[in-house]
């Protein structure tokens, strides 16, 4: 692996760590789940394991020390037999020179018996004196004889005299070496007898053997349990019989041992042997210092104890092993396991990944991208394929919506081509430099989206006449704008020359209609306003008729002369009309994209809704009377788009000078 | 706006339901010129069902009449009411066409 593979594994490592990526959380979900069960495992095998091995090494000691015990039993049997033999026999007998030749037979004859002492009572067995306790034992080979006892040696208080006498029973003492022989460890058993002294029984006396226990403890020192374990006798006062350590044998205690430097429990459990005759406890080996398993048991027969020690790093020495290589193990394991997840995990997440990247690229735009594919089998692949398909299905809207998008700029560019023809062929609002005292005039187109090619016009054309026109050209869009551009155009052209305004449309009609094949037509009203005598001479092609307020609020079409639109058949005759206009009185033009206006319900403002608008201000000026009634067409649509322009012209007359009867 | 056409004593009859403005009305030019075109000479358009016409509709006549003249032929309009009535009264058209109250008279008509 090479520096640069290596950081780029720790980079990927780095990122599956991060902790809100899924790999992050799915590793730690795994692992821990299987380290917990993975510890829950091994702690029940350590602990229940570990019971088992300490009750199966309980079990080894106990039948050790039974063995041992069986071994001690056998032993101790014939030389306790032979000892009460003695003792029953001296308590009939008074003759010393068979207890010497029974002394020296048993001496002789027995290798483990080292030495055999009768030891009497005072002035029992010669009334002349205090001590007397014959002892026969081996000396260089050969069986000698001495009697013990005297001032220097007063055996009476000693505990293998004194125990036995106390208790009636037969004992062991010691043990102890013995006095300048081969450093032979000896335990001595001693029996009491008894003499009927005027028929009743009288203690006379105690018969011991000192038996040679070397082999005891050679045999004890050779037992090993595991490594070092170990098995050593004591006493019940605590004195050693045998140890590995042969300097503590008959010299310490094990008491004083253990308050030194040992557990106590094990005293314990000692003094409680004549309730029950084994236990077990851990604890400090006083001896090695070490924390071991102790094993003790008492040797009923003799009352010595047994004491098995085992070290607890060897009870359990193999368990430790073997949980050292689980644990081993389970780490490798472990390890195994986070790689195959991060494996896993990435594996997931790497078409995820990508896919993200992809869905970027997507919304950045660039549906070019290749989706990657993935194993179709899973959630993934599924997940690839919707993107797959999205992708596609995108790529296709927008070539739709950029095919529509251009066909709608064409409409928009033909709608701005239309306004702006319309726009450039309507006169400025009259301004108020413009205004005369003698009347008002104000007017207004509010263009529909596509425009429905309304016109108005209002051109002075001398001091006292007005030329007025409000027009509207059938259909819309550019050839409705253009049609408007050709009619105003006329109508500007002829105005002056003719005085009568049904001949203007007749002139006008004239042109439009020739040659007119896409049959289009402008409904118009033109009149020619005369401030002076205050009469308005109009005439109508097809256009909905204008509407007159009087002062009073008086609202009323205004009559028209007959008159078809014109461009629509040639040579058609229009007729004039005339009404004298009194001060305060106003003439409202209007198209019909004020009365056709809809409202979100589709129904239309109409004639009537016009006529309750413009009741509500029966004295507004021109001015207002135009803003009104868009305000209420507005107010009437609501919502509703609007869909046909709107043209509005009012003329007000405020001051006539000259009687037209004049 | 529909259109629904059928033919009855050798005339073609088109009746118009709905609304006929700026957007319905080349619907109708379709219709008239895709007749015309067929040989058709004599149309009927009842328009009884017809809510409302605009400029735009009322062009679509003026259009199919301007066809059929050359070629001897006509549109004859019939059962018109309310708002329809008015608009063709107003802008003048009644005068340009053969209007009729009812279908049956449209068609009893001679030429």
């Amino acid at each position: 692996m090479t520096l640069h593979e290596l950081a780029r594994f720790l980079r990927s490592l780095r990122g599956a760590l991060n902790r809100r990526t899924l790999s992050f959380r799915l590793i730690v979900l795994m692992l821990s789940t299987t380290g917990m069960i993975f510890i829950v495992a091994f702690a029940y095998n350590y602990v229940a394991t570990s019971a088992i091995m300490l009750e199966d090494a309980t079990i080894n000691a106990r039948h050790l020390a039974q063995s041992v015990i069986g071994r001690i039993a056998a032993h101790s049997d014939t030389i306790q037999k032979l000892t009460k033999s003695i003792a029953a026999q001296l308590g009939a007998r008074q003759d010393l020179p068979w207890l010497y030749t029974t002394q020296r037979q048993l001496v002789e004859n027995n290798n483990d018996i080292f030495g055999t002492c009768a030891a009497f009572e005072p002035f029992s067995a010669d009334p002349g004196r205090r001590h007397f306790a014959p002892y026969h034992f081996k000396r260089d080979g050969s069986v000698s004889l001495k009697v013990l006892g005297g001032t220097g040696y007063d055996y009476f208080a000693m505990p293998w005299y004194a125990h036995p006498k106390e208790t009636g029973q037969p004992g062991w003492t010691g043990p102890y070496y013995d006095e300048g022989g081969g450093n032979v460890l000896m335990a001595t058993y001693s029996v009491p007898f008894y003499r009927t002294v005027n028929g009743a029984q009288r203690f006379a006396g105690v018969v011991t053997v000192d038996i040679s226990i070397d082999w005891l403890s050679d045999y004890l020192n050779g037992i090993r349990l595991f490594e070092s374990g170990y098995a050593f006798l004591i006493m019940r006062d605590g004195t050693f019989i045998t140890h590995p350590d042969r300097r503590l044998v008959s010299r310490e205690n094990m008491f004083t041992r253990i308050a030194q430097s040992g557990d106590p429990s094990l005293a314990r459990i000692i003094k409680r042997m004549d309730v029950e005759p084994f236990g077990a406890a851990f604890g400090r080996d006083f001896h090695t210092g070490k924390r071991s398993l102790h094993y003790i048991h008492s040797l009923a027969a003799t009352g010595w104890i047994i004491v098995i020690v085992v070290p607890e790093h060897e009870l359990y020495g193999d368990l430790r092993a073997l949980a050292r290589t689980i644990v081993l193990i389970i780490i490798v394991g472990m390890l195994a396991l986070f790689v195959a997840v991060l494996f896993v995990a990435r594996s997931i997440t790497r078409p995820v990944h990508s896919l993200s990247r992809v869905a970027g690229e997507i919304a950045r735009g660039n549906l070019d991208i290749d989706v990657p594919h993935a194993d179709l089998a899973n959630e993934i692949g599924m997940l690839a394929e919707s993107f797959r398909s999205m992708k596609l299905s995108l790529r296709e809207y927008i070539a739709n919506l950029r095919e529509t998008t251009a066909a709608k700029e064409r409409i928009e560019s033909e709608l701005a081509v239309g306004r702006t023809i319309q726009m450039s062929f309507i006169p400025a609002p009259p301004r108020p430099a413009d205004r005369r005292e003698e009347y008002e005039i104000a007017a207004a187109i509010e263009m529909a989206r596509e425009v429905g090619g309304d016109l108005y016009d209002i051109v002075p054309l001398d001091e006292d006449r007005l030329f007025l026109l409000v027009g509207d050209v059938s259909g819309k869009g550019v050839p409705a704008a253009l049609l408007m551009a050709v009619t105003r155009t006329l109508f500007r052209a002829f105005a002056t020359s003719y005085r009568r305004p049904a001949a203007l449309l007749e002139r006008v009609n004239e042109e439009l209609a020739r040659e007119n094949d896409s049959a289009m037509f402008v409904t118009a009203f033109c009149g020619v306003y005369n401030c002076a005598t205050g009469e308005l001479a109009y005439s109508n092609a097809g256009h909905n008729p204008p509407l007159f307020m009087g002062a009073d609020g008086d609202i009323r079409p205004l009559a028209i002369p007959g008159g078809i639109a014109l461009g629509a058949d040639d040579g058609a005759a229009f007729g004039d009309a005339i009404i004298a206009m009194r001060p305060g009185e106003r003439i409202l033009v209007y198209t019909d994209g004020v009365t056709e206006a809809l409202n979100e319900r589709g129904e239309f403002f109409g004639e009537p809704g016009l006529i309750r608008a413009l009741a509500r201000a029966h004295s507004a000026s021109a001015e207002e009377t135009v803003a009104r009634t868009i305000a209420a067409v507005r107010e009437h649509a609501g919502g509703a788009p609007q869909s046909d322009d709107i043209t509005l012209l009012c003329l007000r007359a405020l001051r006539i000078t000259t009687s037209a009867d004049a | 706006m529909d259109v629904s056409i059928s033919t009855q004593e050798g005339r073609a009859i088109l009746r118009v339901a709905g609304r006929m403005d700026a957007t319905t009305a080349p619907q109708f030019e379709r219709e008239c010129a895709a007749l015309i075109e067929s040989g058709e000479r004599h149309l009927v358009a009842e328009l009884s069902d017809l809510e409302y016409i605009s400029s735009a509709g009322l062009r679509i006549f003026l259009a199919t009449a301007k066809k059929l003249k050359p070629l001897e032929g006509e549109i004859r309009i019939c059962g018109m009411s309310g708002l329809v009535r008015e608009v063709f009264s107003l802008s003048g058209f009644i005068s340009l066409f053969a209007i009729y109250p009812s279908l049956d008279e449209a068609l009893a008509a001679r030429p």
